[in-house]
This record gives C-alpha cells, sequence and structure tokens, in this order.
C-alpha cells in the first residue's frame, strides 16, 4: 500500500500516528514532501484485523517471527507463556510483539 | 497520468514477498527431516478419522518407527485427548516448540495444547463482526505453524489428521504437498457418496495423490463370542473411483473406552481381531509408502 499525492504526483510520506483504539480501529498520517498535504488512513477494526492476519511485518526492520507467533498472538490464552523451556532466540518477540500491524512501517517512518 | 504503484519504488521496505517465501523455507526445512507426511481426511465427519490416526500412530511406534502426529482440525481438536497428553503443555526450544510425548513417544501438536482448559473453546481474537474476512488466514496459519514450528525432529511418519470436508484439506495441498492421503469411510451409501465427492476434489482439482482407502465400523466386534457381526445392512459394493481399500476396520466398543482413557486401543489389545486389522493396515500402509517413495508405482 502506498499513497500518492495527485497534484505532485509524489509519493507521501509518515507523518503521525494517530493511535489504535481498543477495538483495533486505527489511524495515520500521511503527508506529501511537496505540498505537505495530509492524509489520514483510518482502519476499522476488520481491516485492522485482516492485515494482522496476513502473518506478515509491514516495515523495513523485522525480526525472524517466533515460533507459534501468530497463535500466541490471536489466543487468548497464551500456553507457552510462563512454560519452561529451552528459549530461542527469537522468543522474547511473540510476547513483546506490538498488536499494530504497521507498528514496524511507523518505526521506519519515524526515524 | 498520476504514478502507479510500480512506478514508486519499493514496498516500504516490508518484503511481502520475501517474507512469504521465508515462510515456505521455513515449512520446508521442517518437513524435510521427516521421511513420509500422511494425510488424513474423509469429506464425511464422524466416520472416525482420529480414531483411526490414533492408532495408526501407535500402530506404526509399535513397529519401531518414529511418528509424529497435527492435529489439523483447528476448531474440534481431538488427538491431544485421544492420545493422553491433554494436560500437557509444548514447550518453547531453540528449535522451535517441542511437542509433548506420548507413552510411546509420539510427538503431538494440537489446537487443544493451546486452550486454558479442556472445556475452553477454540475463538481467536479479534472483532467478531465480519470475522469471515480474517478467519480462514488464520485458520490457514495455526495449520503452518503446527507443521514449521513444531520441533518434530526425524520422523519416519507425520500424520495429519484433518477435519471432515475438505476446506482443510485443500489448505493443506496449498501448503505443502504429502505423500499421500489416507481416506477414511464407512461401509454405507451415504458415507461412500459423500467421501466419493470429496475424493474428485482430491484428485482431480487439486491432483493430490491418494494412498488409499479405510473403511471403518466393517463390522461389529463382539468381544463376548469373539465374532464379527454386520453393523450396517447389507450395501452395495464399495466403490472408490478405483483406490484401493487397504483396511477394514470392524468396531470394538472398547474403542471408545480407550479414547476416553488417553490410551491407543492397539496398547492393550494388538492381539484382538480389529487390533490385528490395525496392525496390518499399518504394514499395508508403509508398504505403499515405500512403493511410492521408491517411484515403483506412482500414487492413484
Amino acid at each position: 500500500m502506498k499513497f500518492l499525492c495527485v497534484e505532485c504526483d509524489e509519493p507521501m510520506k509518515f507523518d503521525q500516528f494517530g493511535g489504535m483504539d481498543d477495538d483495533g480501529s486505527l489511524a495515520v498520517t500521511f503527508r506529501c514532501p511537496s505540498c505537505e498535504w495530509g492524509v489520514t488512513m483510518l482502519t476499522n477494526p476488520q481491516e485492522t484485523q485482516m492485515v494482522r492476519s496476513l502473518g506478515v511485518q509491514i516495515g523495513s526492520e523485522r525480526t525472524a517471527p517466533a515460533p507459534m507467533a501468530m497463535l500466541r498472538q490471536f489466543m487468548p490464552f497464551d500456553a507457552l507463556d510462563g512454560v519452561d523451556g529451552e528459549a530461542s532466540p527469537v522468543e522474547a518477540s511473540a510476547s513483546g510483539a506490538s498488536k499494530c500491524p504497521f507498528a514496524k512501517m511507523i518505526k521506519d517512518m519515524d526515524t | 497520468m498520476a504514478k502507479r504503484y510500480r512506478d514508486i519504488v519499493g514496498d516500504g521496505g516490508s518484503d511481502v514477498d520475501g517474507q512469504l517465501e521465508q515462510l515456505r523455507h521455513r515449512l520446508s526445512s521442517r518437513l524435510a527431516s521427516i521421511r513420509h507426511v500422511v494425510a488424513v481426511m474423509s469429506g464425511k465427519g464422524g466416520v472416525g478419522k482420529s480414531t483411526l490416526t490414533t492408532n495408526l500412530a501407535a500402530g506404526l511406534a509399535m513397529k519401531g518407527h518414529a511418528v509424529g502426529v497435527a492435529d489439523a482440525d483447528i476448531y474440534g481438536p481431538s488427538l491431544a485427548r485421544m492420545l493422553g497428553v491433554a494436560e500437557r503443555r509444548p514447550k518453547p526450544g531453540r528449535d522451535g516448540v517441542a511437542p509433548p510425548r506420548t507413552v510411546l513417544d509420539i510427538k503431538v501438536m494440537s489446537m487443544a495444547l493451546f486452550l486454558e482448559d479442556a472445556q475452553a473453546p477454540v475463538v481467536f481474537r479479534g472483532p467478531s463482526r465480519e470475522a469471515f474476512t480474517w478467519k480462514g488466514m488464520l485458520e490457514m496459519h495455526a495449520l503452518r505453524e503446527f507443521l514449521a514450528d513444531t520441533d518434530w525432529g526425524e520422523l519416519d511418519y507425520l500424520l495429519i489428521d484433518l477435519p471432515p470436508g475438505t476446506n482443510q484439506f485443500a489448505t493443506l495441498h496449498d501448503l505443502i504437498r504429502p505423500a499421500g492421503s489416507l481416506v477414511v469411510s464407512l461401509p454405507n451409501r451415504l458415507s461412500r457418496e459423500v467421501v466419493g465427492r470429496s475424493l474428485v476434489l482430491a484428485r482431480q482439482v487439486l491432483k493430490a495423490p491418494m494412498l488409499g482407502v479405510v473403511e471403518n465400523m466393517a463390522g461389529y466386534f463382539c468381544n463376548g463370542c469373539l465374532s464379527r457381526q454386520p453393523l450396517f445392512d447389507r450395501q452395495a459394493e464399495a466403490d472408490y473411483d478405483g483406490l484401493p481399500i487397504l483396511g477394514r476396520i470392524p468396531f470394538d466398543p472398547r474403542f471408545v473406552d480407550a479414547c476416553d482413557a488417553g490410551r491407543p486401543y492397539l496398547l492393550d489389545y494388538a492381539d484382538a481381531p480389529p487390533g490385528q486389522d490395525l496392525m496390518g493396515l499399518c504394514d499395508r500402509l508403509c508398504d505403499r509408502l515405500a512403493t511410492v517413495a521408491s517411484a515403483k508405482e506412482p500414487c492413484l
């Protein structure tokens, strides 16, 4: 997904993360670097969830997904949490993963 | 004319295609250490797929093979209970998630192991409205993670117990290509008809290699008089589109007790006639897979 300023024919850049509501709806603002025209992408909970369910990370900074990361993210009970085991190097990224599917993108654009 | 998607270089760095390729690679790497992946399927529910899978796994393990079982029934998992590991938890490890092992050292992965207790339903977190837009994806990922993220180690056989219908079977064939599939049916017209329909999809649409058919509840074994009685009225001759029938397993009420106890029937009754039939089925399954693997004869 890319946003284009029609007037300037320029790809828009991330401007501001408006946060994710408890129901999963999301607001992200993009702005044209030439004319500063802004547009806010608003997703409803279903749209946010649909992107989350793709199982891919949006943005350039990625960590290898932890084993069973999707299951652990979407099941109401984390069966692996607190279970003694030999933690894998990427284990921490499962429980600490953001629920926002665009978190990586926003972080990228923020820096 | 305004720029199009391809006119703007990159996709923000996400490399979604690359990520999907990584997921595929992770799956194929994991399955590389498994000699035979076998799907147990049926178009029809209630034919005893899970009972059969449980006892096939037990029979193969009793013959000295390294066996794993993946329960692909996401919403109605039963294998963990039937194999006696329902109270156990998978453990995070260095090379994936270590699955619980049964008394016969069968490795088991099931959605039931991720539920808080035996009564907890499988409910994915997310907006309940229009859930159809994302639920199917999560079901696919759950199956993918069972296969790719479980530390199966070296296995001779990985049995995948599929839910009724053909949806999950089609998903499985999108993810991997099992060495072959075993089809479970009952010796009655309705079951043969429904199973026949799923066979058409499996063979003609998905081009899935099929190993053969098992007719379950093929008669009733009386443990009192040790005789085998018909369970259904006499039916027309079985015709499964030319697939060989690898076994006909009679019903024994002790199957039910064994399932409830979390102990495969074969552990205690391998010498009973249904047990002997099951062990014979294991032999024929191994033979079919060996034949297919050596390409002497293609899967049907």
